[in-house]
């Protein structure tokens, strides 16, 4: 064989080895959980990763019915940007307990990727998230759910933490970010660094500085003796029990309807009215009935009509250890004909129905409600300010600019209301609680103050709790 | 021209004064009271469902109503038929309000205008309609069976619309749903019978 053929079969051949790399290579790539494994019935954190692909959305249907119920679907729909070269988009999503989850990425008129999570993948176990280069020890001393991920994989949203128990880091594989720690111990997750963490200075002036428990809003960093996984799971504050306990409190309530022997004798009145105007005859008779019309159907409207046909009612539940505490907002809606039922926000409900999340877009939640029926919608809990905390002197204390009422400690006193900056006097004996918040008030730790802003409630933990 | 009014007020109001129909009207609205006190919610926080059966007693009666009275307007003379079949029409409407308010509790998603419009179309319709049966049934010498025929059309439009899957005739679907199909048939028939009846009024038929 001649050299310029030998050339030109090596050339075809390197060409062809070429394309098939190309080829090989992911258009897009979805991870939904750390790591791809997700938590059923909790906000988890998607990562969606596109090469050289136009902007389009991925969808994502979970099936969140029975055999008794059929089909009850909840659909997430986030917008994909695009164009050229490698991009990425990370945002939270609820996933609920599913019995089948698709998801597919379409760009450009066409699926570029999709993919499904068996059934039993929906694991409601919170996840171990260890940054080590050593994970196997870890995973040996919990035996939970554990993910190993780099540092940078950690994100810096509360909500993206909603299924995580545990955070360790020792610094053999990088030190994540404050926030993100801060953020994963906001949402409630403990943060373990390990004895011989290998710590950038920042981290080890500030851990050396407190005790070996931090806590954080709803979670707190840790120090000590490395804990185990049932000492994790038996003693750690359950927000999810206590978001439904808030849940079960209030809400959006139906209108309350006439009296029916109000109506009964209003209706026989308009009969006897409408008789007599016939039986006054001739014209002025006739046009006695239609006034007689008119006047019933417009007290008909007035008297019974519901303000609106959707009710909407917001409140908050907030979770506070030191200056900073988890939040969640709930939203009650309640329709009286069967509607589709919209939210500017993304939320999840908290019981199987189904709807619609369109991240980026609004309306951001819809929910398709059959006549006469209500529904709680949760927003992702989020890091904020707290409003209620502990005073020197051992009592709760105002820490916003809003007077706080119904204060109590758990097993303790109760006060009417904590003012910003005033003392609180002497205690007095609480009253006694309604069913549902009576409920609520059992959940939480003793000596935990707790309190009310219209109507969100604070919780303050006390400083002895740890997870 | 201007007098004709006046005068068709003066026998729609006779028609309402005297005879059976102020006790077949009295009769009707008390039924609907009845049925509203009946299905209207004890206690708060219960679903108000009071509408479905207000609104579907309602079109029952009212087409029973219409069916029965249309009937008898061919053996009436023109302007007593003509009396007759608006008073009809008084007594359907005003048992709106007793709709409008199980409508207001219970905020269902069908419009409120929906009764409005179709209960005049619909009883209208029906008049006609009963007119018919009425016309075929002394032709046919069968005037004893007229009694059954009124709850037979009822029954006999309610199987038919639904072994055609339509919704044309079926007072107690379109009771609860806009229908155009509804609406654009008894309209129909309620102009027809219109022009029959105007014809039939100047070839000079009918009793007296």
């Amino acid at each position: 064989m001649r050299p310029a053929r030998l050339a030109v079969a090596a050339a075809g051949l390197l060409l062809a080895a070429m394309a098939s790399a190309q080829a090989g290579a992911r258009l897009a790539d979805v991870a939904i959980g750390f790591r791809g494994a997700p938590v059923a019935d909790a906000w988890n954190p998607v990562r969606v990763t596109v090469r050289d692909v136009g902007s389009g959305h991925l969808t994502l249907v979970a099936d969140q019915g029975s055999l008794r119920e059929g089909e009850v679907p909840w659909t997430i729909v986030l917008p994909v940007p695009g164009g050229a070269g490698v991009r990425v988009l990370e945002a939270d999503v609820y996933v609920p307990a599913w019995r089948s989850l698709v998801w597919s990425l379409e760009a450009g008129g066409a699926v570029v990727a999709s993919g499904a999570l068996p059934r039993d993948a929906a694991d409601r176990r919170r996840l171990d998230l260890v940054v080590s280069a050593r994970p196997g020890a870890v995973a040996e001393r919990l035996a939970g759910r554990v993910v190993d991920l780099e540092a940078s994989a950690l994100p810096a949203r509360a909500a993206a933490y909603d299924g995580v128990r545990s955070v360790w880091v020792d610094g053999s594989a990088g030190i994540p970010s404050p926030a993100a720690l801060t953020a994963a111990a906001a949402a409630g997750a403990v943060v373990v660094f390990a004895d011989d963490a290998l710590l950038d200075a920042t981290w080890s002036a500030l851990l050396a500085w407190g005790p070996d428990w931090t806590p954080v809003a709803a979670g707190g960093w840790w120090r000590g003796e490395p804990p185990s996984g049932a000492s994790l799971e038996g003693g750690r504050i359950d927000l999810h029990a206590w978001v439904a306990a808030f849940a079960a409190v209030g809400g959006a309530t139906p209108p309350a309807a006439l009296p029916a022997p109000a109506l009964v004798l209003a209706s026989s009145a308009y009969v006897l009215l409408v008789l007599l105007a016939w039986r006054a005859g001739g014209l002025p008779g006739l046009l006695t009935w239609l006034v007689l019309l008119g006047g019933a159907s417009l007290l008909a409207v007035l008297a019974v009509r519901p303000p609106s046909a959707t009710l909407f009612e917001a409140r908050a539940l907030q979770v506070a250890a030191g200056e900073l505490a988890w939040r969640t907002q709930l939203h009650d809606v309640f329709t009286l004909p069967a509607a589709e039922v919209s939210l500017p926000r993304v939320a999840r409900t908290a019981a199987a129905v189904a709807g619609s999340q369109r991240l980026g877009a609004l309306p951001a939640t819809t929910l398709a409600l059959p006549r006469w029926r209500g529904a709680t919608l949760l927003e992702p809990p989020r890091a904020t300010e707290a409003l209620l905390g502990w005073g020197a002197d051992g009592n709760p204390l105002a820490l916003g600019t809003a007077t706080l009422t119904h204060v109590r400690i758990v097993g303790g006193g109760a006060w009417d209301a904590v003012a910003p900056g005033q003392p609180l006097g002497e205690p007095r004996d609480p009253r006694p609680l309604d069913g549902a918040a009576a409920a609520f008030e059992a959940l939480l730790p003793v000596g935990s103050a707790w309190a009310r802003a219209g109507s969100d409630w604070h919780v303050a933990l006390p400083a002895g709790v740890r997870w | 021209m201007t007098a004709r009014w006046p005068r068709l007020a003066s026998h729609v109001s006779e028609r309402l004064r005297t005879g059976d129909l102020p006790q077949v009207g009295l009769l009707l609205l008390a039924a609907l009271v009845a049925v509203l006190g009946l299905v209207w919610p004890a206690r708060a926080g219960l679903p108000n469902e009071a509408w479905y059966a207000v609104a579907q007693s309602r079109a029952v009666l009212l087409t029973l109503l219409a069916l029965g009275y249309g009937m008898g307007l061919a053996l009436e003379g023109p302007r007593r038929a003509a009396a007759t079949a608006a008073a009809v029409l008084v007594v359907a409407i005003s048992t709106l309000p007793l709709e409008l308010v199980a409508h207001a509790g219970s905020a269902p998603a069908t419009p409120a205008w929906w009764a409005w419009l179709v209960t005049p179309v619909a009883t209208a319709g029906q008049l006609a309609i009963g007119g018919g049966i009425g016309v075929v049934v002394r032709r046919l010498r069968l005037v004893a069976l007229a009694p059954l025929l009124v709850p037979a059309w009822v029954v006999g439009a309610v199987v038919a619309d639904v072994r055609l899957g339509v919704r044309l005739l079926n007072p107690l679907v379109a009771a609860l749903d806009v229908s155009a199909g509804y609406l654009a048939v008894h309209g129909a028939c309620a102009l027809l019978g219109l022009l029959v009846g105007a014809w039939a009024a100047r070839r000079g038929w009918g009793a007296a």
